[in-house]
């Protein structure tokens, strides 16, 4: 299980968005291999026939009525959160070449 | 002073809520600079809403039972236009543009937030030492951690920063902090108060709770937040919370966390079962096997919901933004690269990894599985017990420093607090004293929804033990 190289950690932090210099792979690699090391006690347990749990408190599809009401918040001031917006709209970088 | 005491000066006209928010700012003044807790003062707004409260008391218009009493709050509640860090770069700059449903309820009983307070970034840590703007200080030892991730509530708290405060608690990070600081800190049934405007950290598992010098504070502030809101589909109805003449029944020691105790902490705890023995207790032994994989357990599910709770940072709609030329994923990349910390990339990285295709089953899938286990060890022992008792923490605090090399060993320090999320159990820390002259915590479990008998144990317990900290360094 705890077969991790630092290909590996590259590819997850591409996958997690989160830039990592060549110089901190190596300290990621051996940190996240650290953590699993701390986990990996759980493979030592049969769960086969378990049911896996995510919500404790039982409570299952919770409705509310389809009522159309105000947000408390205006969209100016939301969009004002954007730290780049013109005319309405929030500014991003260049999607397609 | 507590909060009822408070109170009843406020009534005989002994004080006034606008001296009680000057004498809140200028603790502050005198103390801020050792132990380091306050992120952003609320100077004006708290001093406005002091004036109005007087005023109120004035025309006996109080608006409810926290009437003039200020309070500090993590800085992982939204307050509309206040500044909300959850200690992080990512949100240096960030303003909430509306007001978590836990503040808005403690506001409607007129009770006056006077600053946001230090904790670990995103909550991710149990020491403050992982805010992104330094470290807290433990106000009974300035050489230690006052613990986390809501240490700065704890921490001013214990050193007369306000009344009481607010924090969350995703593994720990309420009891943790209160043991380490001597207040009282609770951790609520899952649900049972609204996350609206709340920091997301893990989802299944993060709850609001109060941290106070006495359980009749906590049992009024935790009433007064408690109850479904519409604004968050996970949050349950709130039943009886304020205890009356409730008498906890059985009491059940859990053996597995008085046994995995050093030599010193597990006579010192074994003291403390044999004074509420004495004192008319029932007390037994229960055996908890899975407890053994929480911890494992709670660090697969809470990096994985924080991978995905943290998405949401992406330098686009909110936060902070890093200067790109590139595309939109390096856009996405670099800002989350520069303006999240180590421990904060740290869990992102673990949980994408867990998540991620072919690991799935073997760790996110497990855990998932391992919780069901865990939760049926506890569905059993509150069949036989109304009440479940161990330590809050395996030591008093840390040194400041002490794990900054190992981020594993931090980790270790939520051993005995990850289990009640798990389970979205209640649980309670009240303090009680070492060797060393630090306090510990006394963890107080009880079954979901079951906060009354909780409060009503943890009350005769801090009526038995009556314990007296030595005074703070500050």
């Amino acid at each position: 299980m705890n077969k991790l190289d630092e290909d590996t950690v590259a590819y997850v932090a591409r996958l997690a968005r989160v830039a990592i210099s060549d110089h901190d792979i190596h300290l990621r690699t051996q940190e996240l291999g650290q953590i699993l090391h701390l986990v990996d006690v759980m493979q030592k347990v049969d769960t086969s026939g378990v049911a896996p749990t995510n919500q404790v408190t039982g409570l299952q599809d919770v409705w509310r009525a389809d009522v159309v009401r105000t947000c408390s918040v205006s969209p100016a001031k939301l969009l004002e959160q954007a730290p780049r917006h013109q005319d309405g709209y929030i500014v991003v970088g260049r999607v397609l070449e | 002073m507590t909060i009822n005491e408070v109170l009843a000066q406020l009534e005989q006209g002994k004080t006034t809520a606008v001296d009680l928010v000057r004498q809140a700012f200028s603790r502050i003044d005198a103390v801020n600079g050792e132990i380091d807790v306050v992120l952003t003062r609320l100077d004006d707004r708290a001093l406005n809403a002091a004036q109005a409260s007087d005023k109120r008391r004035k025309n006996n218009k109080k608006l409810g039972r926290l009437e003039g009493i200020p309070f500090t709050a993590k800085d992982m509640f939204l307050v509309d236009g206040v500044r909300t860090t959850a200690a992080s770069k990512m949100l240096d700059s960030f303003v909430a543009p509306y007001t978590a449903t836990a503040i808005a309820k403690l506001e409607a009983e007129g009770a006056i937030l006077i600053a946001k307070v230090n904790q670990d970034e995103y909550a991710h840590g149990g020491s403050t030492e992982y805010s992104a703007y330094g470290p807290s200080r433990n106000p009974r030892n300035l050489d230690r951690v006052p613990g986390g991730s809501s240490g700065g509530s704890a921490a001013a708290l214990a050193a007369g920063i306000g009344f009481f405060s607010i924090g969350t608690d995703t593994g720990g990070s309420i009891r943790q902090p209160a043991a380490y600081c001597g207040v009282i800190g609770v951790k609520p049934t899952y649900g049972l108060i609204s996350r609206y405007g709340v920091v997301a950290m893990a989802s299944s598992l993060d709850v609001v709770g109060p941290l106070t010098h006495t359980i009749a504070d906590a049992a009024l502030v935790t009433d007064i937040m408690a109850g479904r809101d519409e604004m968050d589909a996970t949050s349950i109805a709130s039943g009886l919370i304020i205890p009356s003449n409730e008498h906890p029944g059985r009491v059940g020691v859990v053996r597995e966390y008085v046994e995995s105790l050093g030599s010193v902490e597990r006579s010192l705890y074994n003291d403390v079962f044999k004074q509420l023995k004495l004192s008319g207790w029932e007390i037994a032994d229960v055996s908890l096997p899975n407890l053994e994989y929480a911890l494992p357990c709670y660090y697969v599910l809470t990096p994985s919901e924080i991978s995905s709770n943290l998405e949401r940072y992406d330098g686009i709609r909110y936060g902070s933004t890093a200067n790109s030329t590139g595309d939109l994923e390096a856009m996405y990349a670099s800002t989350r690269g520069m303006f999240f910390g180590s421990e904060v990339k740290r869990r992102i990285l673990t949980g994408t990894y867990a998540l991620s295709a072919g690991y799935y089953d073997a760790y996110y899938k497990k855990a998932m599985q391992l919780r069901t286990l865990v939760c049926a060890d506890f569905k059993r022992a509150f069949s036989e017990f109304d009440i479940l008792l161990g330590p809050t923490t395996p030591t008093t605090a840390f040194r400041l420093g002490e794990h900054s090399t190992d981020p594993v060993e931090m980790y270790l320090a939520d051993i005995m607090t990850v289990a009640a999320n798990l389970a979205g159990i209640p649980a309670t820390s009240i303090p009680i004293t070492s060797s060393n002259g630090m306090p510990l915590g006394l963890q107080i479990m009880a079954a979901q929804q079951a906060e009354a008998m909780m409060f009503a144990a943890a009350r005769e317990a801090e009526h038995v033990l009556s314990v007296v900290l030595p005074e703070v360094m500050v």
